[in-house]
């Protein structure tokens, strides 16, 4: 060999290096950047499904809450209200009622529900200090009347009744005051009294008197009028309970009482069936076309539309569903409907699985048992499919995890359900990434977390999943 | 499927013509031609194959010694694409007769194959598989060390039966286990597509100890390109040439007094 081609190979040698490194590398960064963005998304997820615990305890203390807002000088001031009142609850013993607006947890003041359920996650101990206002005006006003000044001929307004036990009452307030101020604010209206009582006590940094201005025989006075009452609500704080209740409720208006029974349910359902309907036509079909049929234009083209199929989008499917299983066969929108549509969507993808995983089992082997005069069946049921099943079986749940990923498919087949039940084989029904998208779609605060929520169980099943699928993999595997 | 049985016929008396007393015939081809597609690989092959003696067929690469051999067993069905013309007759019966199973002539003729194939399962496993499909009944254990011992594999192999893969063995005891597989089953005719050609001498001295030790019970052919091996151990060799039988008789005239030039120069090395 002389100088000349050594060194040329030399060259080679380094240029073959770099490249590999080159390639090495960008690969390797690939993978890194995708790894820390899926960590990333991981994190900005879990950090969202945060108020899930603190969500929960609140409903079980019988804080259901809505943020709500007052028009006030052409702005939108929020404020918190209890939207749904649970008797016998926590809050219920301490005499709050639908409807009361919460105004401080301790020391301050409160403008959306979120507030609250974070100041609920950071609590050194077991009780919320909480202030409210109560939502029924007529137990601090009475019944107001509006007025007009007959001077000026500005509105005002009058106490027409004012029962005894009312705080009103109770602060000095008369029959036949007229309300003029609360704290700074003109009152001008029967409900704006009430509004102006609101956003006067969230001004101020912990629960206390409010002073209001009334003219009584055409005289000010001023009287301190205690409007917010405070209490210690007992909190229950757990994670494992909210986990609990998440899973087992179902679906609310309210985002610290939905959970995703009926979507769990739904989605088990759905892809049980769909591997039930999967499993034998999608390895029957890959059997078939692998160890039976001829190679010929027909195959050749079986095989051709089966590739086909497994890359149409799934909306299209759905449109088969819907036009076909739902409306045509009067199957109607169903659980069964749905894993129907959702089989013939997956199958492609399972008989390509299956038949790669047979293409795996070499020739050899089918010789071997061919020579010792077994029948084509008996290759095939003692030897094939048994030494393909680790590799049908991955294919199969790998493809039920798209199945269970699939929400487009589904919203077209009208899984789009708001159900307080349990989804059967007959009924209508709901699916977990549906339910995720109905709750993202949501305005009202919480329904984002607890979509976040939704998304880690989602991903913790799909997960189970596909740890089933290695374990049934290498299970099969060490009989090799 | 309704499985044929062959019977036995008469066998037909050879003509003595060139080669040597052949005894009774088992296997004969009569203008064997058979073609991949278009391409033809045998041309008008008319062998007889003589009862419990080693039979070698022997030819350089690609000649259609495998093809032939895998026409005893109807393995070459397996293939699409194969055409084949002429007959082969087992105990004077047609193989390729349309009311015969190809499952029932590979029960009778067995195979062993190039490299060595065991399923993936249990030593016991791999040698039940052909009696359980088989429906042999009675003590399967039984028979199962009976072809073991017969493949000369059993005092190797007798402590882990059930706990070793047949993919645990080395290559030629998996080989030897082939062979006990297809022994289990009690055929007439063992074919050999170049049993050895993947395993080193010693395992390759043992497996041709085993041919001869067979030959008392079995009719063995065998496919080699080691022509020693085929001097060693056949009583009978066939030289096959681009798909034709050039000669064809006792091994000991074939490797020392051929009739034919192209037999001489295979032999003695000058091509091949």
């Amino acid at each position: 060999m002389s100088a000349q081609t050594l060194h040329i190979e030399r060259r080679q040698l380094v240029w073959r290096k770099t490249k590999s490194t080159f390639f090495g590398s960008i690969t390797f960064s690939t993978i890194l950047i995708s790894l820390a963005l899926l960590v990333a998304l991981i994190v900005y997820i879990l950090i969202n499904a945060r108020p899930l615990m603190a969500m929960r305890a609140a409903s079980r203390a019988g804080l259901v809450l809505s943020t709500m807002v007052i028009q006030w000088d052409a702005k939108n001031l929020p404020y918190v209200i209890i939207t749904d009142f649970i008797p016998e609850s926590a809050a219920a013993r301490a005499g709050i009622s639908e409807f009361d607006a919460i105004i401080h947890i301790g020391p301050e003041s409160v403008y959306r529900s979120a507030q609250v359920w974070e100041a609920i996650a950071r609590l050194p101990s077991d009780a919320l200090p909480i202030g409210w206002i109560s939502g029924d005006p007529s137990k601090i006003f009475g019944d107001l009347l509006p007025q007009m000044d007959p001077q000026t001929g500005a509105l005002r307004v009058v106490i027409d009744y004012l029962p005894e036990e009312s705080l009103g009452f109770q602060a000095g307030l008369r029959p036949g005051d007229i309300v003029t101020h609360i704290e700074d604010i003109p009152v001008t209206g029967a409900r704006q009294a009430w509004e102006a009582l609101i956003v006067a006590a969230q001004r101020r940094a912990q629960p206390g008197p409010l002073t209001v201005q009334i003219e009584r025989d055409g005289e000010l006075f001023t009287i301190a009028l205690p409007a917010e009452q405070t209490a210690q609500i007992p909190i229950q704080r757990s994670w494992w309970r909210a986990i609990w209740d998440f899973l087992t409720s179902y679906d609310s208006n309210s985002p610290e009482k939905a959970g995703l029974a009926s979507a769990i349910v739904g989605s088990l359902y759905l892809v049980g069936l769909t591997a039930l309907f999967t499993l034998p036509l999608g390895v029957g079909a890959a059997i078939y076309l692998e160890e039976y049929a001829r190679r010929n234009w027909l195959t050749e083209l079986i095989q051709l539309l089966i590739a086909n199929l497994a890359g149409v989008p799934s909306v299209i499917y759905g449109i088969i569903g819907l036009e076909i299983l739902a409306r045509a066969l009067k199957m109607d929108r169903v659980l069964i409907t749905g894993s129907l549509t959702m089989t013939l969507l997956i199958l492609p993808m399972v008989i390509i699985a299956a038949r790669e995983a047979l293409r795996t089992i070499p020739d050899s082997i089918r010789h071997a048992a061919y020579a010792v005069g077994a029948t084509r069946w008996q290759v095939v049921r003692s030897h094939v499919l048994p030494y393909a099943l680790p590799g049908i079986l991955t294919g199969l749940i790998i493809s039920l995890s798209r199945a269970m990923g699939e929400a487009a498919l589904l919203i077209l087949l009208g899984a789009f359900q708001y159900l307080t039940f349990l989804p059967t084989l007959g009924s209508y029904f709901t699916v977990v990434p549906i339910q995720i998208f109905t709750w993202i779609g949501e305005a009202k605060d919480g329904f984002a977390n607890i979509a976040a929520a939704a998304i880690i169980v989602l991903l913790t099943i799909l997960l189970a999943m596909n740890a089933l699928a290695i374990f049934l993999r290498m299970k099969f595997q060490r009989r090799w | 499927m309704e499985t044929t049985v062959i019977q036995a016929r008469p066998a037909v008396r050879l003509p003595q013509d060139n080669f040597a007393p052949l005894g009774e015939p088992i296997l004969q081809t009569r203008g064997l031609s058979l073609w991949y597609g278009k391409q033809q690989a045998l041309d008008n092959i008319t062998i007889d194959i003589p009862k419990n003696k080693i039979t070698a067929i022997i030819g350089p690469s690609g000649c259609g010694k495998s093809t032939l051999i895998r026409c005893f067993n109807r393995m070459n069905d397996l293939i699409p694409g194969v055409r084949l013309s002429g007959e082969i007759l087992y105990h004077g019966k047609n193989i390729y007769d349309p009311d015969v199973d190809p499952v029932a002539v590979r029960r009778r003729i067995g195979m062993v194959f190039q490299k060595p194939n065991p399923f993936p399962k249990s030593i016991y496993e791999n040698v039940a598989f052909g009696l359980r499909i088989n429906g042999f009944t009675g003590n399967l254990d039984e028979l199962v060390e009976r072809a073991l011992r017969r493949a000369a594999l059993w005092d190797e192999v007798k402590d882990y039966l059930h706990k070793k893969s047949g993919y645990d063995l080395s290559g030629g005891q998996q080989q030897r286990l082939c062979i006990a597989r297809t022994l289990a089953i009690e055929p007439e005719v063992i074919l050999m597509d170049e049993p050895c050609s993947a395993l080193d001498p010693i395992a390759t001295a043992k497996i041709e100890d085993l041919m001869l030790e067979l030959k008392k019970d079995y009719t063995v052919v065998i496919v080699t390109h080691n022509m020693q091996q085929a001097a060693r151990v056949s009583d009978f060799t066939a030289f096959l040439y681009l798909g034709r039988l050039i000669e064809y008789g006792p091994t000991k005239k074939i490797f020392e007094n051929p009739d034919k030039k192209e037999t001489e120069d295979y032999i003695t090395g000058k091509f091949g």
